[in-house]
């Protein structure tokens, strides 16, 4: 039968199912290449630099980092925010392009989520060590306690942020392993050794593919989508009032919740890019993650970037329309204060770099697209650090002004946060299907 | 392995499937179950199941988490339930009452969904039986992977004639039909057809082929494969499973009889291949019909 060919395949190669287990399956069932080895091994030095840093501060105490009393959240905040940032990426692929029935979501929807995952668990750890004491890192729980019962204080944005970055995580990781299910079922059925049935069996948790399975199964994997498409914009919403409920100028701001989120999303696209291409090309996946994958990537990185740019004019707008000194005060400083090459860093990697998506050769040249991916990384991280350090380190009173500049310690327990996010998508690229098989065998076209 | 008695069709595209889903459901047959490696889109309604009422469940769950956010909240920030013994929560002048319900919104918004979210989750896989560590009920350990499963309870042949399901499955583009016994073992004789492209389907597969050879015949034929495609030392071995219809089983199974290169597969004749399927016993047929041999010289050649 004819068909015009309005869109490009989605897959490309003509595959056939068989092809897709074979291609997929393929670092599962082998020996890791050398460059796997490779990657892995840098991977969790960094995360051993991790255990090292975060050992050291709790050893010594919080002094270790460059926080003081006037910015007393540095980078430990800025990476929180961050890694948050980049997980958004994955549920947008997988919920809301699921919603919008987006078929191209299907061969990068299982990376991104285990990057969402991932930079969740990393975002964690800032806020846990920040404490301080981090044993006792279970007290914002509302648990009973002690103290006659001291519940924990709900009118706080701080505890808005443990519940929603903990259903968030949890959400995310049911909706991932759902997913996984009948792909870990193939995998097990064709598995030749024995640990391998009996652990790929065992989270497979007796899959087998029935008419009547699968029927529920859609019905679950449209309401987890349904659910986590408020449930990711929330998260960055609450992150954002973090700052935005405060009354320090320049982060008191309604403009927060959807200019985080718009943030979030574009970070969380850089971050997909930079994997994804280095994924198709390291374990030959070039005809699953096309790019057209890639076009569409960048679309969405240029769309949201500039409206990432329009809310940092709209800031300076209502700053000085605003006609509050302070305010006018605190944006001038961020352009033009001490922490100035913090800022057009900012606004040159997120507004002004993206603009080049506008042209197809852009859109379409994977190293290039790789470069401008890393750029995205750096400006997004550059936009944290601005909103958190500027606003911190002049205060009302021009006694309490300070500098800040970060220690070692910090540098290296943000890289090893690095590492902890690469070990797992390395370890998770050697055991689990990085594309989602069963869906991928539905929008094959060239089924014989 | 499922512990019952099938009627299975096999295909290797959904849309022959559901065509004959369809057709057999015309003629009043019930389906007993379909296997999928992924899911076919209205196959779900053609077999006449019945939607779930999931979402009830999923819309209850969700209710509870918004109940227990608010009272959560309610019972920890304010003294409307009388829970202060020794610490009010006064924070900044904030109102103790009803009136500080705006700071409830995101906690409350967050726990409908964590509900909402593992309890659809739970419910799926009690509705499903699935478990952690449950042993699969397969029909065919290629059922999750590239081929699909149409399954048809013998009593339903009642209502339609052995030869009559037959025709019809195979005209839908069924590769097989097989049957299966109580024990889950494929029964011994094996109705097997060819799509109607080749010659018309001949019940081949006699007892004799899926009984054991003896060893006089396994040598037999090991040696013709030997004298045709010719030896070659295990290390130089290319990877089978990039030939489409190869998996590691499989891959092993050729090893195993002396099969290791591209160009070895590529030599196989006839007779050969008549030796391969009675010496692996593995789907028969096989070979010819995802053409190895051609695969095997475009592999070859890269």
């Amino acid at each position: 039968m004819f068909e015009a060919q309005i869109r490009q395949p989605l897959v490309e190669g003509n595959k056939s199912i068989a092809d897709v287990s074979n291609d997929i399956c393929r670092p599962i069932e082998n020996k890791p290449t050398k460059l796997w080895w490779l990657g892995f091994t840098i991977s969790f030095a960094f995360l051993l630099l991790m255990a090292l840093s975060l050992g050291w501060t709790v050893w010594e105490g919080i002094g270790t980092w460059g926080v003081n009393k006037t910015v007393m959240w540095g980078w430990d905040i800025t990476n929180f925010v961050f890694w948050v940032g980049i997980g958004h990426a994955g549920t947008l692929i997988s919920a809301i392009l699921l919603l919008f029935r987006q078929k191209w979501r299907m061969s990068i929807n299982r990376s991104a989520e285990a990057m969402t995952i991932f930079a969740v668990l990393c975002a964690a750890q800032f806020p846990l060590f920040h404490m301080g004491r981090v044993w006792l890192g279970y007290w914002p729980l509302p648990l009973p306690n002690a103290f006659g019962s001291l519940w924990v204080n709900f009118n706080s944005p701080l505890l808005w942020d443990v519940f929603a970055i903990s259903t968030y995580l949890s959400v995310s990781l049911l909706f991932w392993y759902l997913g996984l299910i009948p792909d870990i079922a193939t995998v097990r059925d064709r598995a030749v050794s024995k640990a391998k049935k009996f652990w790929y069996g065992f989270f497979a948790m007796g899959w087998n593919g029935s008419a009547r399975t699968w029927h529920r199964y859609e019905i679950v994997a449209l309401i987890l989508a349904g659910v986590s498409t408020p449930l990711v914009l929330s998260v960055h919403t609450i992150v954002s009032m973090d700052f935005a409920t405060s009354v320090i100028p320049g982060w008191h701001t309604t403009i927060f919740p959807p200019y985080f989120v718009a943030g979030a999303i574009f970070s969380g696209f850089g971050m997909v890019l930079t994997l994804l291409i280095i994924v198709r090309k390291v374990l030959n996946l070039e005809q699953y993650i096309t790019i057209g994958h890639l076009d569409a990537m960048t679309k969405v990185v240029m769309l949201t970037g500039s409206l990432v740019g329009v809310a940092y004019l709209t800031e300076f707008f209502i700053a000085a329309y605003s006609g509050v000194v302070y305010e006018q005060y605190a944006f001038l400083n961020r352009a033009f204060g001490p922490y100035w090459w913090a800022y057009w860093t900012m606004m040159s990697c997120n507004l002004l770099a993206p603009q080049v998506f506008w042209f197809k050769w852009a859109r379409t040249t994977p190293w290039f697209i790789f470069i401008l991916s890393i750029i995205v990384n750096i400006g997004m991280w550059f936009e944290r650090f601005v909103i958190i350090v500027t606003s911190l380190h002049r205060d009302y009173l021009t006694s309490s002004w300070a500098m800040y500049t970060a220690t070692l310690t910090e540098v290296a327990i943000f890289l090893g946060t690095m590492g902890l996010f690469f070990t797992c998508f390395f370890l998770f690229s050697k055991f689990l299907p990085v594309i989602n098989m069963s869906e991928v065998k539905s929008i094959i076209k060239s089924r014989e | 392995m499922l512990d019952k008695q099938l009627i299975l069709g096999v295909y290797d595209d959904g849309d022959k499937l559901l065509s004959s889903v369809k057709k057999l459901k015309k003629k009043g047959v019930e389906i007993f179950d379909c296997y999928t490696p992924y899911p076919v889109h209205h196959l779900d309604n053609e077999m006449g199941i019945k939607r779930s009422n999931l979402t009830v469940g999923a819309f209850i769950c969700g209710m509870v988490g918004f109940c227990s956010g608010l009272l959560l909240q309610f019972y920890m920030m304010t003294n409307l339930l009388h829970t202060f013994k020794s610490w009010p929560m006064i924070i900044g002048g904030k109102p103790q009452d009803y009136g500080m319900w705006p700071s409830m919104v995101p906690v409350t918004f967050e726990l409908t969904i964590l509900f909402t979210a593992f309890g659809i989750g739970f419910l799926f896989f009690a509705k499903s039986e699935m478990i952690h560590g449950k042993i699969a009920q397969l029909v065919d350990p290629r059922q999750t992977d590239d081929r699909l499963f149409l399954a048809v309870e013998p009593t339903e042949l009642s209502k339609i004639s052995r030869s009559e399901l037959d025709t019809l499955l195979n005209d839908n583009g069924a590769i097989e039909i097989r049957e299966r016994n109580m024990d889950g073992s494929d029964a011994e004789a094996v109705v097997h057809a060819e799509p109607a492209v080749e010659e018309a389907p001949v019940v081949e597969a006699s007892s004799q082929d899926e009984a054991d050879l003896s060893e006089d015949q396994k040598t037999e034929k090991l040696s013709l494969l030997k004298s045709i495609v010719g030896e070659v030392a295990a290390d130089d071995k290319d990877d089978l499973k990039k030939i489409s219809g190869v998996g590691p089983v499989y891959e092993e199974k050729l090893n195993s009889i002396g099969i290791y290169t591209f160009e070895q597969v590529s030599k196989l004749t006839p007779e050969t291949i008549k030796a391969i399927e009675s010496l692996t016993k593995y789907f028969p047929g096989k070979i010819e019909r995802e053409d190895w041999i051609s695969q095997a010289k475009n592999l070859m050649d890269k």
